[in-house]
């Protein structure tokens, strides 16, 4: 049986730290009473301090986990640990029949997976009551409307009143209209009005954000004030800024683009009881690149297993918009495959798609860049990266793996991906001689 | 520019409010002479009755003209010569997977096992590690000798462009007498270091001259490199060191002068004590007119100046100085400095012989555990195995019969033997144990861990027991390769045994984590140009 798993690409599957240490203690035999495979499935049962041993097993096509341990964590360290010694020791997994309790989960899952092609079809073709759903987008456009007159007033009052005297308003100035904002189904704007209070303590140069940030919703405003004659793409954008969500089982239907996707960068941020998951991706025949959201509440699991330094064939759908970017994965034919050659551009070719992309989107913030024959330099105060054209860009005061990158590079240039913010460039990735590694 | 007026007049109005200053159309934003352009047009267009609209559509177009027109900087400071290729192989992915785990804190404590490990086989570590590594170097300077082996040409070109790794730089280039007068403080002491190895003289004569002019903290450390390579003809100028000012300075040389038996040291502390201790031998009826031997004390009267001179403490500081007293810890003090042979010749009796003696005095505490001490600092073969002899005899064991210098083997040797003694109680054997911190054979494994089991397997055996807590350090000293035997043999059935699994489960799991990560190590790696 196959895996291009490593040890490695294993590990960076735990959700935390001591997972990853507790799924290595669990990774030798001694800890599994039973231990089997059967084409795509692997399961083992481990002694735990219950009196029954709990149940791990694993779908290598995904690879999808499931372990009767009652931890919250995903993968559990169960799962981890089954996995890791699969790669290190396959040997020790007798090919069997599939016992009860395995056969019982490949079955829910392809039922599952049944019911969802189903659903996605039957969504397409129902009429869903069209006259509720026309009323229900009826009555969230006028709430929106009336939301948006509102801001704009308020925006009208703190322009008039001035900047200065917001420094010292209570953080309540900021909360009531986003959460007016909320009340008119508006979430994306409440979000971006939040968020402001917080900019007076950001650090010098702090009213020259706010102003920025003023500048783009009165944009949104009088956008959304003429979005009918706008074009579609456009349209989305608008409404996805306000908080109006793609569905993505709709999305599903749509035809995507399939290509050989390299996964170039992973990084998950923690807000509160919200983890939030971003994979950067690029077509290796096109060159586009293509983001991947992927949201996890408290202790539930992350939901897709794309592995960063790998390419996959994979049909992906973008979300509607005038510069598309984030995505979700339609289809996946087969497992990760070696990432070989990386497209990428030159600093100046990248910054003019940044300027024309922004002229497609003017509230895009971050865009993906893919940059090559870049030299890595440190600084005393920061840190730059420079192309062969001799042209550079600073490292956001942010990034903290300058060092680990000047090492991999040993002062060669290298192939180096991250984000483009219009001020710094925070990486997620590079790769020279096609060996990728990720901050 | 016309953008960074524009910006400043449309800011400077932002934050007074359009009520206080009205959008000043005249400046920046409208009608400043240079219509030919987009940006110029665009602000121009904007309907200046309406100050707030004018100011906060002025605002977002400015911020797309900013955003998107950045330039990228010309470079132009010099660019770092790029590494060299590597020579030696770098170990395995796997192996710097594991290092780099040890690094974050998962059984940080074998990261010198590793480091050893590596360099054996003339490993060394994957790039993307080398910063954690150097880190761990800069915070534990007990690490340096050995991560520096694993560096490679990438670790030593990379510490040169990092202030915070500027230690590894003091690696003296072997033979240059040159780092003595230019180095900084840590090239010169491992200057120093490197030439006391070799050529202890040539050491010597280099620090004499600047021995006046320097600092009172490197005096001390440049000093204790003397351990290495001492000789008589190191006497003299130590002699002079016993004068110095500094307090430190003068303990470090005594105590290098009381390793010299023929030093002057050594000579006036056997005057000062030998009219101090007799050796008095008896027939008794009592003991069956067997000859017996008692040593006679009498203590020191007075402390003096010389005394201090020559490395002697007038104060005990720690509770078992303290309780011997102040007269006899200086008694004390001076048995510990003097090698222990000169009693044989003094009293033409074996080693045995007087520890017994010692052991039959008033003041047996600080002459034996002097005697013990100086055994220690010369190495007296004979005497060390006394002491093994009347542990064993007497089957107590307090740790302290294994002192440093003993071969593994011989240690070994004598805790089987502890051990046997006792009938292989292992409670009796704890404080030999917990000095037993060199890799242990496997032999001597097997009768550990017999005896931890038989200990488990006792139902008496209470709970919050040392045991417990050992297993664990314990896993550092097994060898690896018995890794599967070690899981093996467990009382699982003992009515305690619920209480002891997770411990030995700990240690299990240490010593399987220490035998992969020696595997990991062995196996055939990339070839050592940079991939």
């Amino acid at each position: 049986m196959s895996t291009t798993w490593t040890a490695e690409q294993i590990i960076a599957l735990a959700p935390d730290a001591s997972s990853a240490k507790a799924g290595k203690d669990l990774s030798a035999p001694r800890k599994w009473v039973t231990l089997g495979h059967s084409e795509q499935v692997i399961w083992g049962e481990c002694q735990g301090s219950g009196k029954n041993p709990y149940q791990t097993q694993l779908d290598m096509s995904e690879p999808a986990f499931k372990c009767s341990c009652p931890s919250r964590k995903f993968p559990c360290k169960h799962g981890l640990g089954l996995f890791l010694l699969l790669s290190s020791q396959p040997g020790v997994f007798t090919q069997n029949q599939p016992p009860a309790w395995v056969e019982e989960w490949l079955q829910s899952r392809a039922k599952r997976a049944e019911k969802a092609q189903q659903r996605a079809t039957e969504n397409k073709d129902k009429a869903a009551d069209p006259a509720a759903q026309a009323k229900r987008a009826e009555s969230r456009q006028a709430k929106v409307n009336a939301g948006l007159q509102e801001l704009e007033l308020w925006l009208r009052d703190l322009v008039r009143g001035g900047l200065a005297a917001a420094q010292n308003q209570p953080y309540k100035f900021w909360e009531t209209p986003a959460a007016r904002m909320v009340d008119a189904q508006a979430p994306g704007l409440a979000r971006m009005v939040r968020e402001m209070g917080g900019f007076s303590s950001s650090g010098a140069g702090w009213q020259e954000a706010l102003l920025q940030r003023l500048g783009l919703l009165y944009l949104i405003i009088e956008g959304f004030k003429r979005i009918n004659d706008l074009p579609s793409e456009t349209q989305a954008d608008l409404r996805s800024l306000i908080g109006w969500t793609q569905s993505q089982e709709e999305l599903m239907g749509q035809p995507g683009v399939r290509d050989q996707w390299l996964i170039l960068g992973q990084r998950v941020e923690e807000e509160e009881r919200l983890r939030v998951q971003r994979t950067w991706m690029w077509s290796r025949e096109s060159g586009r690149a293509a983001m991947i959201l992927n949201f996890a509440h408290g202790n539930s699991p992350l939901e897709t297993t794309l592995l960063p330094g790998t390419a996959v064939d994979a049909e992906l759908v973008y979300f509607p918009g005038s510069w598309p970017l984030r995505a979700i994965i339609k289809q996946r034919f087969g497992p990760p495959q070696p990432l070989g050659a990386t497209t990428s551009d030159s600093i100046t070719d990248a910054l003019e798609s940044y300027g024309a992309a922004l002229a497609l989107n003017p509230w895009l913030k971050e865009m993906p860049f893919a940059l090559q024959d870049i030299l890595v330099l440190p600084g005393e105060e920061s840190w730059t990266i420079r192309d062969a054209q001799g042209q550079e860009l600073p490292l956001s005061p942010r990034f903290e793996g300058g060092w680990k990158l000047l090492a991999f590079s040993g002062g060669q240039p290298l192939s180096i991906f991250g984000e483009w913010d219009s001020q710094y460039f925070l990486p997620f990735g590079a790769c020279l001689n096609q060996k990728w590694i990720g901050f | 520019m016309q953008y960074e007026s524009a910006w400043e007049n449309v800011l400077k109005t932002a934050l007074l409010g359009t009520e206080r200053q009205p959008l000043s159309m005249a400046g920046g934003v409208q009608g400043n002479g240079n219509q030919s352009d987009d940006l110029g047009v665009l602000l121009s267009q904007l309907n200046g009755a309406d100050s707030e609209a004018a100011l906060l559509s002025a605002a977002s177009a400015l911020t797309l003209y900013q955003r998107a027109g950045h330039l990228p900087a010309m470079g132009k400071s010099a660019v770092p010569e790029p590494c060299p290729p590597d020579t030696l192989p770098r170990c395995s992915a796997q192996a710097g997977t594991r290092l780099a785990m040890i690094l974050q804190g998962h059984h940080r404590q074998v990261l010198p096992e590793w480091l050893a490990a590596a360099q054996t086989v003339g490993l060394r570590a994957p790039e993307e590690v080398l910063p954690e590594l150097l880190d761990a170097g800069r915070s534990q300077s007990e690490l340096r000798a050995a991560i520096r082996p694993m560096l490679g040409r990438r670790g030593l070109w990379l510490a040169e462009q990092n202030r915070a790794w500027k230690y590894v730089a003091g690696d003296v280039e072997e033979g240059d007498e040159t780092v003595w007068e230019t180095g900084n403080r840590g090239a010169r002491l491992l200057g120093l270091q490197h030439w006391r190895g070799i050529d202890p003289a040539r050491a010597r004569e280099m620090l004499l001259p600047t021995w006046e002019k320097e600092p009172a903290k490197e005096r001390t450390d440049f000093l204790q490199t003397f351990k290495v390579g001492l000789s008589m003809a190191d006497e003299p100028f130590l002699e002079t060191v016993l004068d110095d000012k500094r307090k430190e300075t003068r303990t470090v040389a005594a105590d290098l002068l009381a390793r010299l038996p023929e030093s002057r040291l050594v000579q006036r502390m056997i005057e000062r004590v030998r009219p101090h201790i007799k050796l008095v031998s008896e027939r008794s009826l009592k003991k069956l007119l067997k000859e017996t031997h008692r040593l006679e004390v009498t203590l020191p009267e007075a402390f003096d100046k010389a005394m201090e001179r020559d490395g002697i403490a007038e104060k005990p500081i720690f509770g078992a100085q303290r309780s011997m007293g102040e007269k006899a810890w200086w008694l004390h003090q001076m048995v510990a400095l003097i090698p222990p042979d000169f009693w044989c010749q003094e009293w033409g009796k074996t080693p045995a012989e007087i520890i017994e003696a010692a052991n039959s005095s008033e003041w047996k505490e600080a002459l034996v555990d002097g005697l013990r001490q100086a055994a220690q600092r010369h190495q007296s073969v004979p005497w060390l195995e006394a002491f093994l002899a009347d542990a064993l005899e007497r089957k107590q064991f307090s740790g302290q019969e294994i002192v440093q210098g003993l071969p593994p083997q011989r240690i070994e040797e004598f805790v089987l033997a502890a051990l046997a003694s006792v009938e292989g109680k292992i409670d009796n054997v704890q404080s030999l144990l917990a000095v037993c911190t060199h890799p242990w054979s496997e032999p001597f494994a097997r009768a550990v861990l017999q005896a931890a089991q038989a200990k488990i397997a006792d139902a008496q055996t209470a709970r919050y027991h040392w045991l417990h807590y050992a297993l664990k350090g314990y896993a550092h000293y097994l060898p690896p390769t018995m890794v599967q035997e070690a899981g093996s043999n467990w009382p699982t059935d003992s009515p305690n045994w619920d209480y002891w699994r997770p411990a030995v489960d700990e240690m299990l799991g240490l010593l399987q984590f220490r035998y992969e990560m020696l595997q990991e190590l062995k196996a055939p790696v990339a070839s050592g140009v940079t991939a």
